[in-house]
C-alpha cells in the first residue's frame, strides 16, 4: 500500500495541520508521545480504515495494536483491506 | 431563602406521570428494548416512545401535567404571568428539523403565552441539574416567583449515530457500576418541575433545593477525569460535613469511564458508604432530560422510604468502593445528592432536602459587575481570518486545528482576554466560564449530518459529533485555561443583554466563585460571527 497516501489520510482526517507526511516516522508510535493523539482520534482512525479500506472493527481495543505506527497500521489495512 | 420543588410531572415509555413512574422503577419495569432505525447499519437499544414525539409536542405535554399536577396540590399557577421563568434543558433539541434550540424554547413558552424569555440550558448531559441550579438562582434573585423547568430530548438518528461513532452504546441492557459492564442505552423522556422561592405558596410542602455546583474536569472533551477531578470538586461544594446523606443518585451511565470516575470522586469525597445508585438501567440515558427525571424518581422514592435498585448491577466493578446495590434498600433520612457528568469535561452536583434552608446565600444584581476586561471579534476585526490570527497570536496549541469554527471563536477570543486579566494570580479553582449563543453548534450539526447524509456514505465522525454539543467550546477554555470552576453554556434566540447580566450576577452565588469568564459567542458561517466576552468581578 502508498504509505504516503496512508499518511495524507491520517493528517486529513485528524486535522494535523502543521504536519507533512515526512514529519511522520514509519516506526514512532501515534499515540503516547510524538502526535499528540487522543481517544477521538483513535475513533477517528477506525472510521478512515472504513472509509477507505471497508474494514470494520468492532472492538476499538483491537486499535491499540493497529495504531502502534504508521507501518502496523499500512500492514493491517493490507491484510484486511476489502477496498 | 428557600426555593422548593411544588410540582412535577414525567412522560416516559414506563408511564405519562410521576406516580406511574416511581412505580415502575419500585418494580423494576424497564422500557429497555432493541430499536433499529431507517437507514442505519446497526441495531441499539434503546427506551423509545411507542409513538414518536417532538421536541415541542413533549416540552408542552410535560409541562401541562406538571400544572395540573401544582393544581391537584391545590397551587394555581398562570403559566402565560410575568412572574413565570421557563428554564428548558436540552442538548439536541429539535435537530431532526436542524431547528434553533431557542426558537423551539419559544414556541414552547409562547405556547403557554408566555411574554418573557425562556432560558435554554444545553451544558451536554448535565443539562437537566444545570436547569435547575439556574432556576435555583434566578428564584433566590427575584428575578421570577416561578420558575418551570422541563427537559427533553428526543433520540434519531442523529444523537444514535454520534454515540455509536463514540462506540459508547451497549449491545445488551445496561449495567451501571457493574464489572461486566460495556456502555449506555440511550433513552426518551420529558420531565418537568415547578419552583418557587415564595413561602406562601404550598407552605411547607415540597423538597428544598438546599445547593448545588457545576464543575469541570479541565482535561478532555469527551473522557471523564479519571481521578473525578471535577465531579469531587462539585460534591465538595454541597456536601454538609455534619450531614451524612440518604442516598446518592448517581449518573451511572454504565459506560467504563464515567463509572470509573464517579466512584472515584465519591469515594474521595468520603461517601463511598452512603447508598448509591443510577436509574440508566429503566431509562437509559434521557440525556437533557436525565437530570430532571431522575431527581423527580429519587426524590419521590426516599419520600416512599425506598431506595432505587441498580437495575443491571450485580458485581463490583469499579477500583475505587461505592455503596451500589442491585435490590432497593430502605431509605434512612431525607438529604439527598443528585450527580451528572458530561461532555465537555462538565459535572453537576445538587442537595435536596426536606428541611428549609437557614444561611444566607450571597446575591448580587448586574449592577454590581465590575467588568475586569472585554474582547469583541467580528469579520470586520478579525479580516484575515481565525486560523490566520491563531498562527500570528497563538501558534503553540496544535488542537485549535480539531476545534469545530464556534470553539474556535470562544479560543481566540479567550486568549485575549485571558491575557489582559492576567494578574498574576492563579484562577484554576475560582474563575467560571459562562457563554450565551443564538446559533450554538449548528454549523457544527451540518457538518456531522454530511458525515452520515446517505447508506452508501454512512461514515459518522465522532471528532464531528463531539463539537455539535454546544458547550463544548467551554470545556476546550477549561482546558486551555486549567480552569476547574464552572462551565455553563445558555441558548437565547436573541442577544438580551439584560437577561445575560442577570445570569452572569446569580453565578457568584457559588461561593467558590471569585470572577467569571462570560459574554455572547455566536457563530453562523465565516462572514457571520460575533464574539462579545468579558471577564466580571463583583
Amino acid at each position: 500500500m502508498n504509505i504516503e497516501e496512508l499518511k495524507n489520510q491520517i493528517i486529513d482526517a485528524l486535522n494535523l495541520e502543521d504536519l507533512k507526511p515526512e514529519d511522520i516516522d514509519n516506526d514512532a508510535p501515534l499515540f503516547g508521545e510524538g502526535l499528540g493523539l487522543d481517544s477521538i482520534d483513535a475513533l477517528e482512525l477506525i472510521v478512515l480504515m472504513e472509509k477507505y479500506y471497508g474494514i470494520k472493527l468492532q472492538n476499538p481495543a483491537e486499535g491499540k495494536q493497529i495504531f502502534k505506527s504508521v507501518n502496523c497500521m499500512a500492514e493491517y489495512i493490507d491484510a484486511h483491506r476489502t477496498k | 431563602m428557600s426555593v422548593r420543588i411544588i410540582a412535577d410531572n414525567i412522560i416516559s415509555p414506563l408511564g405519562e406521570t410521576t406516580d406511574a413512574n416511581v412505580e415502575s422503577v419500585r418494580q423494576g419495569r424497564s422500557a429497555l428494548r432493541v430499536h433499529r432505525l431507517p437507514d442505519m447499519p446497526e441495531a441499539f437499544v434503546a427506551s423509545l416512545f411507542e409513538q414518536p414525539v417532538t421536541f415541542v409536542e413533549g416540552m408542552i405535554r410535560t409541562i401541562e401535567a406538571a400544572l395540573d399536577n401544582a393544581r391537584s396540590r391545590g397551587i394555581s399557577i398562570d403559566p402565560a404571568g410575568d412572574d413565570v421563568l421557563y428554564v428548558f434543558s436540552s442538548t439536541k433539541g429539535n435537530v431532526a428539523e436542524m431547528q434553533r434550540l431557542g426558537t423551539s424554547a419559544e414556541e414552547v413558552s409562547t405556547h403557554f403565552g408566555s411574554r418573557r424569555r425562556p432560558v435554554v440550558v444545553s451544558n451536554a448531559c448535565i443539562s437537566g441539574l444545570s436547569a435547575q441550579l439556574l432556576a435555583l438562582r434566578m428564584l433566590r434573585a427575584g428575578y421570577a416567583r416561578y420558575a418551570i423547568v422541563a427537559g427533553l430530548d428526543v433520540q434519531g438518528r442523529f444523537i444514535v449515530s454520534g454515540f455509536q461513532s463514540f462506540k459508547a452504546l451497549s449491545p445488551e441492557e445496561c449495567r451501571p457500576f457493574d464489572g461486566d459492564r460495556c456502555g449506555l442505552n440511550l433513552g426518551e423522556a420529558a420531565a418537568c418541575m415547578i419552583l418557587t422561592a415564595d413561602d406562601t405558596v404550598a407552605p411547607g410542602q415540597g423538597w428544598t433545593i438546599r445547593d448545588g455546583a457545576v464543575r469541570n474536569d479541565a482535561v478532555h472533551i469527551s473522557n471523564p477525569s479519571r481521578t473525578g477531578e471535577g465531579c469531587l470538586r462539585a460534591l465538595q461544594q454541597v456536601i454538609d460535613p455534619e450531614c451524612r446523606p440518604t442516598c446518592i443518585s448517581a449518573h451511572g451511565t454504565a459506560t467504563l469511564y464515567n463509572d470509573e470516575m464517579e466512584a472515584a470522586a465519591i469515594d474521595r469525597a468520603g461517601l463511598s458508604e452512603v447508598p448509591t445508585f443510577s436509574l440508566k438501567g429503566y431509562y437509559g440515558h434521557t440525556m437533557g432530560a436525565a437530570g430532571i427525571l431522575e431527581t423527580i424518581i429519587t426524590l419521590h422514592s426516599v419520600c416512599q422510604g425506598w431506595i432505587p435498585a441498580t437495575r443491571g448491577y450485580a458485581e463490583e466493578g469499579t477500583s475505587h468502593p461505592v455503596c451500589v446495590s442491585g435490590h432497593k434498600v430502605p431509605a434512612q433520612g431525607r438529604d439527598v445528592i443528585k450527580l451528572l457528568s458530561g461532555f465537555g469535561g462538565c459535572n453537576a452536583a445538587l442537595r435536596y432536602s426536606d428541611q428549609a434552608l437557614d444561611t444566607p446565600v450571597r446575591t448580587i444584581g448586574p449592577d454590581a459587575l465590575r467588568t475586569l476586561c472585554s474582547v469583541h471579534l467580528s469579520p470586520a476585526e478579525m479580516p484575515e481570518g481565525m486560523t490566520a490570527r491563531y498562527k500570528a497570536q497563538v501558534g503553540d496549541y496544535p488542537k485549535f486545528y480539531k476545534m469545530d469554527p464556534l470553539c474556535k471563536l470562544g479560543f481566540l477570543a479567550a486568549e485575549e482576554l485571558v491575557r489582559m486579566a492576567n494578574d498574576g494570580a492563579d484562577h484554576s479553582e475560582d474563575r467560571a466560564i459562562v457563554l450565551f449563543t443564538r446559533n450554538g453548534s449548528m454549523a457544527d450539526d451540518q457538518a456531522y449530518l454530511e458525515t452520515i447524509s446517505s447508506p452508501d456514505a454512512y461514515y459518522p465522525s465522532p471528532a464531528v459529533f463531539v463539537y455539535t454539543l454546544p458547550n463544548i467550546v467551554t470545556g476546550e477554555l477549561a482546558i486551555r485555561h486549567h480552569y476547574h470552576c464552572e462551565t455553563s453554556c445558555y441558548v437565547l434566540e436573541e442577544k438580551d443583554w439584560s437577561l445575560i447580566h442577570n445570569i452572569i450576577a446569580t453565578t457568584f452565588q457559588d461561593r467558590g466563585v471569585k470572577s467569571v469568564l462570560a459574554g455572547w459567542l455566536d457563530y453562523v458561517d465565516d462572514e457571520h460571527y460575533e464574539a462579545d466576552l468579558a471577564v466580571y468581578e463583583p
